[in-house]
């Protein structure tokens, strides 16, 4: 549990920003004074949060990515790899909510249980046959010091996928509004493949 | 015309794989108890109460990490447990503190010098712990399966691992498969995968399946079953010694050299920028220095300037703790005319501790003779033992042990699983140890080859 502390990436101190277009997307790179890296990547027209991912610099071995949202390429050589009938969860947010899916489940409606642990700050889908469990917390929340609710958190089950939502705060909202605001800027000056772009923060 | 009968195929079994038996294999560590007493038989260890005593007392010393530098000198007639005593040691330190072993004639490489190879030697001898942060996979392993295929004779393989709330299931790669089997991992073992390295270690087995089997492995500890996700982050402790931190640092893909063994020589200026780099972390609290032990048997081959460079060396506050192992008397140092105890210079001894061991009395031969007879798996009769035991006591204790498999080979052929009297005496006539070897040498000189007394004799006659 103290380690998942390390998870929520923090920015530290100013980044240095460039944005690209990659790929029909708007790439933003954040490089912090640690060496670290962000990178976001958002859709061109409608600015939806396609990936994010960190990666931290390391003394010894070589740094990985880390996907806060989005799915990281699966690597095929590796010796350990999830079968394919599991379940995957990933990260997608609507412009209100914060919504997490599961696809590939395959038990009934009411096996799943979802609840807020208050203490450790991170929703739990438990299943009441004990197939599949999943912890995580809301890294945006945390990084705005902003406590998740208890209620709050809501789920819907179609088409062997679980969906659970939770809606984004106030604070969230302006913040994503800013950033819009910004990109529709960017976006009046037609922007093609592999553009640099000067974003303020 | 005679037909030959091809051999039948047998079915293939896929059974553990065997491991070869070492002559130490079957010490486990020093078989000493809560006050550092050595029980007369414990752990592999038999007899030598003194030695192992204090070895009891430097292993304390080395736990404790705060003293550097000292070393250690192990002296004793040949087979009266030198290296087994070493090899307690180092069984008792477990993996987290570096134990390097060598001999003395390995220092002697034409790739590098004698200097170069001490140093490398040292630095294996050091630790450097280093905490952090990778991907496991943790769980109960609930069933494993795996595949040949009779194509292309590849292995294919899932695992399904379970936690108090969830069940996973994964797709193996060939070198998991082979870490598997070699673990001897089965359903009901809790065991822990990292994502990264591939390194799975068994954690123990599960209180769920406790009641199944009522014979279990010594080494069997009961655990509980998992709680939670199963792929978790978690801190992990990594040891690699200064060596390791030297060779990936010394060039390009420096890593690759790890496993190829062929280092070569390492710049000072790498290992003073490592020093500082490792000095750097440990005031940053990423990592701890842990001076291991460094073990050089038959340390009567080494040279007198390996010894300059040795006195040197232990003064270093980075030094591992040494222990020399030998079984001179009164030699010529090597590389001068002087001779010295155990064949090292005063200078070099006084800065030892000296740990004699003594030879075994026959209770105790009979003993160890027992222990081996169970490391190799073989059955001996009492009056087996009793012979055996016997020619310990006239030859050696080494040519008592080497009997006892060649005897159980012999005891197979006349289709019997207990070796007797009768096996004994056949391998003892057959293979001479050498007590009896020189004997028969003084006895016919004259017939064997380049013999020095039949020059000696055609001199006389020529004169």
């Amino acid at each position: 549990m103290q380690s998942q502390n390390n998870q929520y990436l923090q920015f530290v101190g100013k980044p240095h920003i460039t944005a690209v277009i990659a790929g029909g997307r708007r790439r933003v790179n954040y490089t912090f004074e640690d060496k670290s890296e962000l990178v976001e990547e958002y859709d061109i027209n409608n600015h939806e949060l396609i990936t994010r991912k960190w990666k931290k610099v390391s003394n010894i071995k070589e740094s990985q990515w880390i996907y806060e949202v989005g799915e990281a390429p699966i690597d095929q050589q590796s010796e350990l790899k999830l079968s394919n009938t599991n379940p995957i969860f990933v990260r997608k947010d609507t412009p209100q909510h914060f919504q997490y899916r599961v696809r590939n489940l395959s038990y009934p409606e009411d096996v799943y249980q979802l609840e807020v642990d208050e203490n450790t700050q991170e929703i739990v889908i438990r299943t009441s046959n004990k197939k599949y469990y999943k912890r995580f917390a809301i890294p945006d929340m945390r990084r705005a010091n902003l406590k998740l609710e208890q209620g709050k958190v809501t789920h819907v089950y179609k088409n062997n996928t679980l969906i659970v939502s939770y809606p984004k705060p106030d604070q969230i909202l302006e913040r994503e509004y800013q950033i819009r605001q910004e990109f529709d800027k960017l976006n009046k000056k037609k922007p093609k493949e592999g553009d640099l772009e000067c974003v303020q923060q | 015309m005679t037909t030959v009968n091809a051999p039948k195929i047998s079915e293939y079994k896929e059974a553990t794989r065997i491991e070869r038996v070492g002559a130490q294999s079957h010490i486990r560590g020093l078989g000493l108890d809560g006050d550092l007493e050595p029980r007369n038989i414990s752990q592999g260890m038999v007899g030598q109460k003194k030695a192992r005593k204090a070895a009891g007392i430097i292993l304390n010393t080395i736990r404790a990490g705060k003293i550097a530098g000292r070393s250690i000198l192990i002296a004793g007639q040949p087979g009266t447990g030198k290296t087994a005593i070493a090899m307690g040691i180092a069984k008792a330190l477990g993996n987290d503190i570096p134990f390097t072993a060598m001999a003395g004639s390995e220092i002697f490489s034409l790739q590098m010098s004698k200097t170069e190879s001490l140093t490398q030697a040292f630095r294996r001898s050091i630790g450097v712990r280093i905490k952090e942060e990778t991907e496991i996979v943790e769980g109960e392993v609930v069933e494993i399966e795996i595949d040949k295929s009779a194509t292309s004779g590849a292995k294919t393989g899932k695992i399904t691992l379970k936690t108090t709330e969830m069940e996973t299931i994964y797709d193996l790669g060939a070198k998991m498969i082979e870490s598997i089997t070699k673990e001897k991992i089965t359903s009901g073992d809790v065991i822990t995968i990292d994502k990264v390295s591939g390194r799975i270690s068994k954690l123990g087995r599960s209180f769920s399946k406790a009641s199944e089997f009522d014979a279990l492995g010594p080494q069997t500890r009961h655990v509980q079953c998992p709680e939670g996700e199963i792929e978790k982050r978690k801190e992990v402790v990594h040891t690699v010694t200064l060596h390791e931190i030297d060779v990936i640092n010394s060039r390009q893909k420096g890593f690759l050299d790890l496993f190829s063994g062929d280092t070569g020589e390492i710049d000072s200026e790498i290992r003073d920028q490592i020093d500082s780099k490792v000095a750097e972390w440990k005031e940053e609290g990423k990592a701890d220095i842990v001076p291991g032990v460094l073990f050089i048997d038959e340390v009567h081959m080494l040279d007198i300037e390996c010894f300059s460079f040795l006195n040197r060396a232990l003064e270093s506050d980075k030094a591992p703790i040494v222990i020399l192992a030998t079984n001179r008397g009164i030699t010529t140092i090597r590389g001068t005319t002087y001779k010295g105890p155990h064949g090292l210079p005063i200078d070099l001894l006084d800065r030892c501790l000296i740990i004699q061991t003594e030879p075994y009395n026959e209770a105790e031969i009979r003993s160890i003779l027992e222990i081996r007879c169970e490391e190799e798996d073989v059955e001996m009769t009492e009056e087996a033992k009793e012979v055996l035991t016997k020619i310990g006591v006239d030859t050696t204790l080494r040519y008592a042990i080497q009997l006892i498999t060649t005897a159980n080979l012999v005891a197979q052929k006349r289709k019997s699983n207990e070796v007797d009297v009768e096996d004994i005496r056949r391998v003892y006539s057959m293979f001479i140890d050498h007590v009896r070897s020189t004997q028969y040498l003084r006895d016919h000189q004259a017939e064997y080859m380049f013999d020095e007394y039949q020059k000696q004799a055609q001199k006389m006659q020529v004169e």
